[in-house]
């Protein structure tokens, strides 16, 4: 019998028209159902802002650390700044200048830029390019310099490898490239090596880039090896240059 | 009357707070289904059918598209449950716990039978493994409400 009640009673309900079966089950959710559907959405939000919480945590460490990075970056680049600005301020002093004549001929020797004593530019001071050394001034007026290009087999300027730090005098000696005289026989010069200035011959700073070495051999019954350079600039169009009022002179 | 309203009260409670936060396998536990089958193991059949009714319409109300069908499948395990006891002894824990989950199969497959037959029809399979599913979890929560149950009654007596 009282399977028969469950029964009736509940095809009654199957039976109960879609809108009539919403309406009661909104009744009751809301009144019978209420303070259940409330503490749902209470620990719902609790547990929404606990992994919040955790998420926000970890990206307040991550942020944390990428501050720290770059404040440390920052105390870098200021260190980096002091000691570039250094550099500059000490050694060297660019005076920028213009060629403003060529020794005739089919590849001049010598250029004459418009800068003198007038700017600080005295004999025997080098002459570069963004692309490296091009050479050293040999005579100054008041408003202009004769400045000495590489090609000039007068002169000379003491290099080192950069990799294999192998030390020489380079010099033109004929040819399209500069040749490096005095490089011992053990030393590893070898080709595609950058070629820089040593410093040590009074007149060009240390770390100028001369050009790349394109042949390196040893010469037979000798103690050296015979290294052509190729010259970071190209001579051939030299339009603004620098002279580098080096302090140490 | 009271009790079995208060009972399914505590269902309704069950059902939307706890069940959902304690989901197995991908299921939830059936708190009605439970207490439906301890009810019949109890009290007999007719206190299983009507708790199974009480609570199956009060949970029905959740899902008001599916009204009845809840009231009238728990009804139903509540009277095979209780008809069982009549018949077999059913009183040490693991058989209680095997009659649970011989219900909770039959009730989760005949659910889903009256109320998504396509699914049947389109992945039986599927059908099958989350009804296995259910019924076990329903089992493992059933082992601790029964164990609950009878401490309570431990406890009463020592009281």
């Amino acid at each position: 019998m009282p399977i028969l009640v469950a029964f009736f009673i509940s095809v009654i309900l199957i039976v109960l028209p879609a809108s009539f079966k919403i309406a009661i089950s909104r009744v009751f959710i809301n009144t019978v159902y209420y303070p259940f559907t409330q503490i749902d959405i209470f620990l719902t939000d609790v547990a929404h802002a606990k992994k919040n919480n955790i998420r926000m945590n970890q990206r307040l460490i991550q942020v944390s650390m990428q501050a720290a990075q770059f404040t440390e970056d920052h105390y870098e680049n200021v260190r980096l700044r002091r000691m570039l600005n250094f550099d500059l301020q000490i050694p060297y002093r660019l005076v920028p200048a213009e060629v403003i004549g060529l020794k005739p001929g089919l590849m001049a020797k010598s250029i004459v830029i418009n800068a003198g004593i007038d700017k600080g530019v005295n004999v025997n001071m080098p002459v570069v390019t963004a692309d490296g050394i091009i050479g050293k001034t040999i005579a100054v007026t008041n408003n202009a310099a004769i400045v000495q290009l590489l090609i000039d087999h007068n002169c000379k300027v003491s290099v080192i490898d950069q990799n294999s730090r192998a030390m020489g005098i380079i010099r033109w000696q004929g040819g399209k490239f500069l040749k490096v005289g005095d490089v011992p026989i053990e030393s590893q010069a070898a080709i595609g090596d950058t070629i820089i200035s040593s410093g040590l011959g009074g007149i060009f700073p240390p770390g100028l880039i001369v050009g790349t070495i394109v042949f390196s051999e040893n010469i037979e019954g000798t103690m050296f090896k015979d290294v052509d350079v190729k010259p970071s600039v190209d001579f051939g169009s030299l339009e603004e240059v620098f002279v580098v009022i080096y302090d140490e002179q | 009357m009271i009790k079995y309203i208060l009972g399914a009260l505590f269902v309704a409670f069950y059902q939307i707070i706890i069940a959902p936060r304690t989901s197995l396998m991908g299921t939830q536990s059936d708190m009605a289904l439970i207490l439906t089958v301890w009810t019949a193991l109890a009290y007999g059949s007719t206190a299983g059918i009507y708790f199974g009714l009480t609570a199956g319409i009060l949970i029905g109300l959740l899902t008001p598209m599916e009204l009845g069908w809840v009231g009238l499948l728990l009804s139903f395990i509540g009277y095979i449950t209780g008809n069982l006891k009549t018949k077999l002894v059913i009183e040490p824990m693991p058989s209680k716990i095997l009659t649970l989950l011989a219900a909770s199969l039959v009730y989760n497959f005949l659910y889903i039978f009256f109320t998504r037959f396509e699914l049947i029809i389109l992945n039986l399979s599927n059908v099958l493994s989350v009804t296995l599913k259910s019924a076990l979890n329903n089992a493992l929560v059933g082992i601790v409400i029964f164990l609950i149950i009878r401490y309570r009654f431990i406890l009463r007596k020592l009281i």
